[in-house]
């Protein structure tokens, strides 16, 4: 019950420190926020991380933990140190992003335009929309099969897969953005003078951009998605071809690491969507 | 119809001339407009009252080219002015993503920026160009809409109930404001409002629109600026014929004209 009671205290804490943030707290509640502000509430937020961790590494040091099932943390460490050493690390991840940023190009692109087109042609929308959302809900996985036997193993399956699966996202949130621009904007720029052309660069782009940054981000979640399926096939470089590989040769801590680049990846991706927001849509109000 | 709004060189202030004739609009089975005639001389100043679905809304939309009329017809002089016309609406209508100036300057082109600048000046936010719709009041956002729509040096200036969502104090110092960039540009100028005291303090001319029909039109000759004081007996007039109009819906068009007072 001690663990429940630690989480409990986490919690607690974390939303004492938020309430800081608000003006007029009441004398008693400044005190306790006071004492979890800072380093002290980003200690209490990282205590259950760093415990596991510590956990972790003291069940594989005594062999509790077989290395086989999972290696230690500093395993992984070393494994991380080793592989980037040689360089090998950075030619795999180098090829990872490249195939993902091919893919999201692609895909991304192709969405936003037929996104914009279908938002505003309305014949386009009735021709085309049905189609994109039947083909949307198709698993990435079962086309693996039909994308061999289209592209083969090489480059372009993959790129093919990625930008497949991030096409819809984007195409889906820049279709809402500029269906949900006002119309009385649209018309407003019809008496200001402005031409078809001008409304559109003006107006409609603009007004549909935080739809787009939000088909971003989840696209560029999705691709690392598609990333590893496409690398779980038939790849002879890349950070999936990495943790396959490893796979033959029993190396959990090398598998390990190809998860956590993955997820440091992400979690860069969702980051560098967060400074666009930021930089492309300051007239967007912050809570 | 012309091109609606089309750009043109922002040249001399040209005061437009309107002419309606038989003008008829229908929603459907409804008609807003029915067979209304009008003339409005350049450069003056003109407000539209009425209940609410009196057709005052549809009026200026027919002006602004955008509403067309299922029949009769608008003339807009001289030649070329439809393209002048500039509505200022209920809302302010701002582009959220540009600030004040960005939006006062929708439509000049790079060379009539100075035009934009001094219309924001001439509203008092010169000193804030760059602040966004969301961090202006509401009547901050309504006067970057009036400067949008006076930085186009209108022909004709259509303006829709511009004040109807703001405080008492705020509408009154609008009312000011817009009286003296109404005077400096000349333009003529039709208001719809709801509002009695605002149209007799800033036109002309007052029209009683009811049922899509003009059931009184007079002529406000007292001296500017005026005050509310000066134009109750006015007021006291146009209310009752507002109440009686609402009574005698449909009367047709013959009981346009015979009300004229003068102040």
């Amino acid at each position: 019950m001690t663990g429940f009671k630690v989480t409990q205290d986490a919690v607690s804490g974390a939303i004492t420190g938020r309430r800081e943030e608000r003006p007029g707290p009441s004398a008693g509640r400044r005190t306790s926020a006071r004492a979890f502000s800072g380093w002290r509430s980003e200690l209490l937020r990282w205590a259950v991380p760093l415990l596991l961790l510590a956990l972790w590494q003291l069940a594989s040091s005594t062999g509790w933990l077989n290395a086989r099932v999972l290696p230690a943390p500093l395993a992984v460490v070393t494994a991380f140190w080793e592989l980037a050493r040689s360089g090998d690390l950075w030619h795999h991840f180098t090829i990872s992003l490249g195939r993902a940023g091919l893919g999201v190009l692609i895909g991304g692109g192709l969405g936003f335009l037929f996104g914009v087109l279908n938002g505003t042609v309305r014949p386009a929308f009735l021709l085309l929309d049905t189609s994109f959302q039947m083909l949307r809900t198709i698993p990435n996985l079962a086309l693996i099969p039909l994308v061999i036997l289209w592209f083969g193993i090489g480059e372009n399956g993959k790129i093919f897969l990625i930008a497949l699966a991030t096409f819809f996202p984007i195409y889906l949130n820049t279709l809402h953005g500029v269906r949900s621009i006002d119309p009385r904007l649209t018309e407003m720029a019809r008496v200001y003078g402005l031409s078809p052309f001008e409304t559109f660069r003006r107006v409609t782009l603009p007004g549909a951009l935080p739809g787009v940054l939000v088909g971003l981000r989840y696209a560029l979640g999705i691709s690392w998605l598609a990333l590893v399926v496409s690398e779980s096939f038939g790849a002879s470089s890349g950070i999936g071809f990495l943790a396959m590989d490893a796979r033959e040769f029993f190396r959990t801590d090398v598998i390990v690491l190809a998860i956590l680049i993955y997820a440091l990846i992400g979690k860069a991706a969702d980051l560098i969507v967060a400074v666009l927001e930021r930089r492309l849509l300051p007239w967007q109000v912050r809570a | 119809m012309t091109a609606v709004g089309a750009r043109t060189p922002v040249v001399a202030p040209v005061r437009a001339g309107v002419r309606l004739e038989d003008l008829s609009v229908r929603y459907g089975e409804r008609t807003v407009l029915d067979r209304l005639s009008l003339h409005l001389a350049p450069g003056e100043r003109v407000a539209v009252v009425g209940e609410s679905g009196g057709g005052k809304t549809t009026l200026l939309r027919a002006l602004a080219g955008l509403t067309l009329p299922d029949e009769g017809r608008i003339d807009l002089s001289p030649a070329g002015t439809q393209a002048r016309v500039r509505v200022m609406f209920q809302e302010d209508r701002l582009l959220p993503w540009l600030g004040a100036l960005g939006n006062v300057s929708l439509g000049l082109s790079p060379s009539e920026q100075h035009l934009a600048r001094a219309a924001l000046a001439g509203v008092g936010l010169g000193d804030r160009p760059d602040a966004y719709p969301h961090q202006l009041s509401g009547g901050q956002r309504q006067r970057v809409a009036l400067a949008r729509a006076l930085a186009h040096r209108p022909a004709l200036l259509l303006l829709d109930e511009p004040f109807g969502a703001l405080d008492a104090m705020t509408r009154t110092e609008m009312h000011d404001l817009l009286e003296r960039l109404l005077d400096d540009t000349g333009a003529t100028t039709l208001l719809v409002t709801h509002d009695l005291d605002e149209a007799l303090k800033l036109a002309d001319r007052v029209l009683l629109l009811s049922g899509g029909h003009l059931t009184a039109d007079l002529a406000v000759s007292a001296p500017r600026p005026r005050r509310r004081a000066d134009l109750l007996d006015l007021r006291d007039l146009l209310e009752a014929r507002l109440h009686s109009g609402a009574q005698q819906q449909g009367s047709g068009p013959g009981d346009v004209g015979p009300f004229q007072a003068k102040a």
